[in-house]
């Protein structure tokens, strides 16, 4: 996978977050590699954010944060329990890998808008041995503008 | 007689390499489109195989192509006897920093032994794994140990890494933080080079912690096996005499 995406950075150029061996020369994924987002509308008033998780990378649950573009945090945020990892020095801290889904409750403002952009604030680690520093993320997601009374 | 015949064939041999070389060259510049520039080619010394270096937004890229121009080869390049990575060797010196451009007038310094080898690294008191290559780096003799303090990977790092930095001892106020867990006890209000740290981290591009750097300039990510620590270390401070 990080070979077809520098390839396709190199060759078409189109920027953007790809591509990267330059810090990375020991096969360490850059983090936004590491764990990739994704947001999409539940429905009117929720929507669900997604990191895939690369193998031998984990995200701490208590480290994130999302907030509107401008940096209001959103208030209702549920994140699932994730896996309790034990360390005798820095106590105990729950973790995700491979996949996490986060659900996100949007205003009745941002709602009629029909679209909204979130950042999103995740940091993990590699059991490569190191940690990454956090990642803050801005994803766009439409919102379905549906009539239908419920 | 051979030796007549040899140089003829030698310089024939040398303008089909650099018309390869042209080749390739022209191929990547096409493929480029603009973005990122070749800041390198050179045939490697594995059959027809081409190292082609760009410069792009992202950094510097290793690819290899053959002499034909046909394919570009994407991905590492292993020495088949030895295993070791060449492309991530050549990326390392490609990546290379000048050891005396490293900002250690903000370090908190430990030295051991003669202190020979040398090592900076970019380091966060709330990084797990900069604890690990701590307590690794303990266990070395006649090294000099440059701990950056990286306040980056929590909030409350900045605190902490200020207040060790506004303690008396320094290096015992980080060991204490780093390794047994106790809180500096130091007001966190004196001049700290906390924030310009942080900002020459990310100006490195130092986004995960620990980032390491040798005498070599060659720089690291994460706390690796303690015997490849040591490896690159003897490599990167050879023994002067």
């Amino acid at each position: 996978m990080l070979r077809n995406l520098a390839l396709a950075a190199m060759l078409a150029v189109a920027a953007g977050p790809a591509s990267a061996q330059l810090f990375a020369p020991q096969g360490i994924l850059e983090p936004e590699k590491a764990f990739r987002i994704s947001a999409r509308a539940l429905d009117e008033h929720h929507v669900e954010v997604e990191f895939r998780i690369a193998e031998g990378y984990y995200l701490y649950r208590d480290r994130f944060r999302i907030a509107t573009e401008s940096g209001k945090p959103l208030a209702e945020v549920e994140i699932p329990r994730g896996k309790v990892k034990e360390d005798q020095f820095f106590g105990k801290s729950e973790t995700f890998r491979d996949l996490v889904r986060i659900r996100v409750t949007v205003s009745a403002g941002d709602a009629a808008r029909g679209t909204m952009k979130l950042k999103i604030t995740s940091q993990g680690c590699s059991d490569q041995g190191l940690c990454y520093l956090p990642l803050e993320q801005i994803v766009q997601v439409g919102l379905p503008q549906s009539r239908i009374e419920r | 007689m051979r030796r007549l015949i040899a140089l003829p064939l030698l310089l024939v041999l040398a303008q089909m390499a650099s018309a390869d070389e042209a080749a390739v060259r022209r191929m990547i510049q096409d493929k480029l489109r603009g973005g990122g520039r070749i800041e390198n080619v050179q045939k490697t010394p594995f059959g027809d195989l081409y190292e082609v270096v760009i410069r792009s937004d992202e950094g510097l890229l290793v690819y290899y192509a053959d002499g034909d121009a046909k394919v570009i080869i994407v991905g590492q390049m292993i020495d088949a006897k030895s295993g070791r990575n060449l492309t991530e060797e050549r990326q390392r010196k490609l990546t290379a920093v000048k050891w005396e451009s490293l900002p250690l007038q903000w370090a908190i310094t430990t030295v051991r032994g003669s202190g020979r080898l040398k090592i900076a690294t970019l380091s966060d008191p709330n990084c797990p794994y900069c604890k690990r290559f701590e307590e690794d780096l303990a266990k070395l003799d006649d090294i000099t140990v440059h701990i950056l303090p990286y306040a980056v990977v929590k909030p409350e790092s900045v605190r902490q890494a200020k207040a060790v930095w506004c303690s008396k001892d320094r290096v015992k106020a980080w060991n204490d933080l780093m390794f047994r867990r106790i809180e500096p006890q130091a007001a966190p209000d004196c001049d700290t080079p906390i924030e310009k740290l942080a900002e020459f981290g990310r100006r490195m591009g130092a986004n995960s912690t620990p980032t390491w750097f040798l005498e070599n300039g060659e720089r690291y990510s994460g706390a690796l096996p303690l015997e490849d620590v040591q490896r690159a270390l003897d490599e990167a401070s050879p023994v002067r005499r």
